[in-house]
Formats: C-alpha cells, structure tokens, sequence
C-alpha cells in the first residue's frame, strides 16, 4: 500500500486506492465494423484514452466521435 | 472523463467504453477498494464554463442504465426511428400505386428523386443505415452459434431496414431495396442522372463482360460465407479488402455504371460500412 498522491500525465491525482487503469490492451474481437472501417491505430488510441482514469470516474464518449474532443 | 469516440463506429465504442467501466469496478471490488457512489463523491467537481458540455450526453454512454443497452439507444434515436418508418410508409403507397403513378411520368419522376435524394442524404450519410452483405453473415453466424436479439437491437434503423427488406423481398423482390432504399444505389442514380444532364460521356460494358462479372459476385460472396463460418471478424476484414480492391468492379461493373468517381466517392463515404451489393437489379430494370 502505497499512500502517496500520484500526479498522472493527465494532471490528476490519484493514488492506488483509487484503482487507477494504468493501461489496455486488446487481445482479441469479434466485432465486424471493428475491422472493416476502423484502423488499427483508431482502437489503440481510443483504449491508450483510459490510462489514469479510476475506477470512480465516469468516463462518457466525447459529444461528438471525431478526436480532439 | 471524456474520451474521444471512434468515428464510424461510434455504438462499438460506447459499448467498450461500458466493458472496460465494468470490469475496472469489478477489479477494484475485488480487492476491496472501496468504490465511490453518486451521491458520496468526495472531491467535489467543479465545472468552469470551458468543461461545460454544449449539449448533455445522453445516459446511455454513461454505462450505468440498468435497462437493455438497446433499449437506450431506441429512445435515444426515436425520432430517426419515426422519420424512417413513415419514409417506408410512403414507400410502400408508391409501391401500392405504381400503376397510378406510372400514368403521371412527371409526377413519378419528382417523387422518384426526391425519394432517392432523402435515402442517400438520410438513410446513407446521417444515420449511416447502409445495409452491408456483413449483416446477413452476422445473422446466419448467429443462428448457428447463439441467437440473441439484443445484438441486433443495436442499431435500430439497420433493424428496421432488414425488416422491411425481408418483407418486401418476398413482395416485390430485392428491387425495392435496391432501387429505393440502398444509399449506395441512390447516389449511384443521382450520379448518373446528373453525368446524363451535364452530357458526360457514357461507356458501357459489353454485355459478356458484364454478364461474366455478375457471376463473380457469387462467386465472391460464397468465398464470404465460407470465411464467415470461421468467424465474422476476418469475413469483415477480407469484405473489406475485396472492396479496397473492387469499388470499381464491383459498383460499376456490376452495375453497368462506369463514371471514374463512383467507386471512390462512394468508397470514401461508406468504407465503414461496407458497400457491397449483392444484388443490382435495379440497374437492370
């Protein structure tokens, strides 16, 4: 247990009782439009996004699905 | 949080972001670390003008609606839901009617572009309704393995579409898919209207080149089904290269089209949704 505050890239902080995602990786789908119309590098951005986010936050898709939201 | 989405694939998105949201709770719970509820949130949060959302995101990309995820998002695009139904309604009169309407050309033309302007315009670029030979292997994949209707609630005008397709086809056969409702076929009309009004040169096929190529498309379908067994995925994945390679072949060719722009056009627009027809009757009518 490690107590300190963390400061994440993101600026926040957050410490290990927060139950911060430090990182994803996808490691199989079976979703169609997933393969077809999205680049590979589209899905790794969009799991990459979850780094430093908690399992307290409420994470919600930005208004609109082009980047830089 | 707010985290980019995934352009063209916006409902796979939101369904990730809700499997990773639950599984990062249930680690957590697993460990025993305490998880915050609504009203217990300890840092207050403060929202400067700038963070203030434009418009409020609907409640299902929060993840945390007990009701189906499809249920959501038939309430949340009830109103295209609506538009689209009463657009088949009127389809359907116009079907009911040809007799009448054949007698009144020019009345039957307006109503013709109209219609296809609204397909390509609503059902093709806004809700991105395209129905994709990728569908009918997803549901024949689902027969064999497991069935579930929810999968297919997902989207609902692709719903709705597939609905009133299998309906019709067993009516009027699959031109009324083809020639009214296919965004695909739409634009590929319009085009060829707008070449024949701007006297835009024609060439056309010869007919043992167009009849060969038509055959080709079983031949590639089968091919798909065959993958498709395997799994849906890499079916995808090969439908889509074929399309790379064959948006000329396959919309032109096949649908005695032959304008240079059609296939990039449509390939641009409609990449994420596969625009590959298996039938293009309606050309031939």
């Amino acid at each position: 247990m490690i107590p300190t505050p963390l400061l994440t890239s993101s600026g926040r902080c957050v410490r290990y009782s927060d139950a911060w995602i430090t990182g994803l990786d996808i490691t199989e789908h079976s979703e169609p439009i997933l393969d077809a119309g999205v680049s590979e590098l589209d899905l790794k951005y969009f799991i990459y996004q979850y780094r430093d986010i908690t399992a307290q936050d409420r994470v919600k898709l930005g208004g609109q699905s082009e980047r830089g939201m | 949080m707010t985290i980019d989405g995934i352009t063209g694939a916006s409902i796979a998105a939101i369904v990730m972001n809700a499997t990773v949201m639950k599984a990062v709770k249930k680690v957590a719970e697993s460990r025993g670390i305490p998880l915050q509820t609504e009203g217990a949130r300890i840092t207050p949060q403060t929202i400067t003008p700038v963070q203030v959302p434009a418009k409020q995101a609907p409640v299902w990309w929060l993840g945390e609606t007990t009701e189906p995820f499809w249920a959501s998002v038939w309430r949340e695009r009830f109103w295209q839901v609506v538009v689209l139904c009463s657009a088949l309604g009127i389809l359907v009169f116009i079907l009911l009617f040809q007799d009448w309407l054949t007698r009144r050309p020019k009345l039957l033309k307006l109503i013709r572009n109209g219609y296809l302007l609204f397909t390509l315009f609503f059902i093709g670029w806004y809700t991105l309704a395209q129905l994709s030979i990728i569908h009918v292997l997803t549901v024949i994949n689902a027969i064999t393995h497991q069935f579930t209707w929810q999968a297919f609630l997902v989207d609902p005008l692709i719903f709705i579409l597939w609905g009133f397709v299998a309906l019709t086809l067993l009516l009027w056969g699959c031109g009324v898919y083809c020639g009214w409702l296919c965004p695909f076929g739409a634009l590929q009309e319009l085009i060829h209207k707008l070449a024949q009004r701007l006297k835009i040169p024609d060439y056309q096929f010869p007919d043992v080149v167009h009849e060969r190529l038509t055959a080709l498309k079983y031949v590639i379908f089968v091919a798909l089904f065959g993958l498709s067994l395997q799994t849906i995925g890499y079916a995808a994945r090969v439908a889509d290269d074929v399309i790379m390679f064959l948006p000329q072949c396959a919309c032109r060719v096949l649908g005695r089209m032959s304008r240079d722009f059609v296939g990039g056009i449509q390939h641009f627009f409609f990449q994420a949704h596969m625009p590959f027809q298996v039938c293009d009757q309606f050309l031939e009518q």
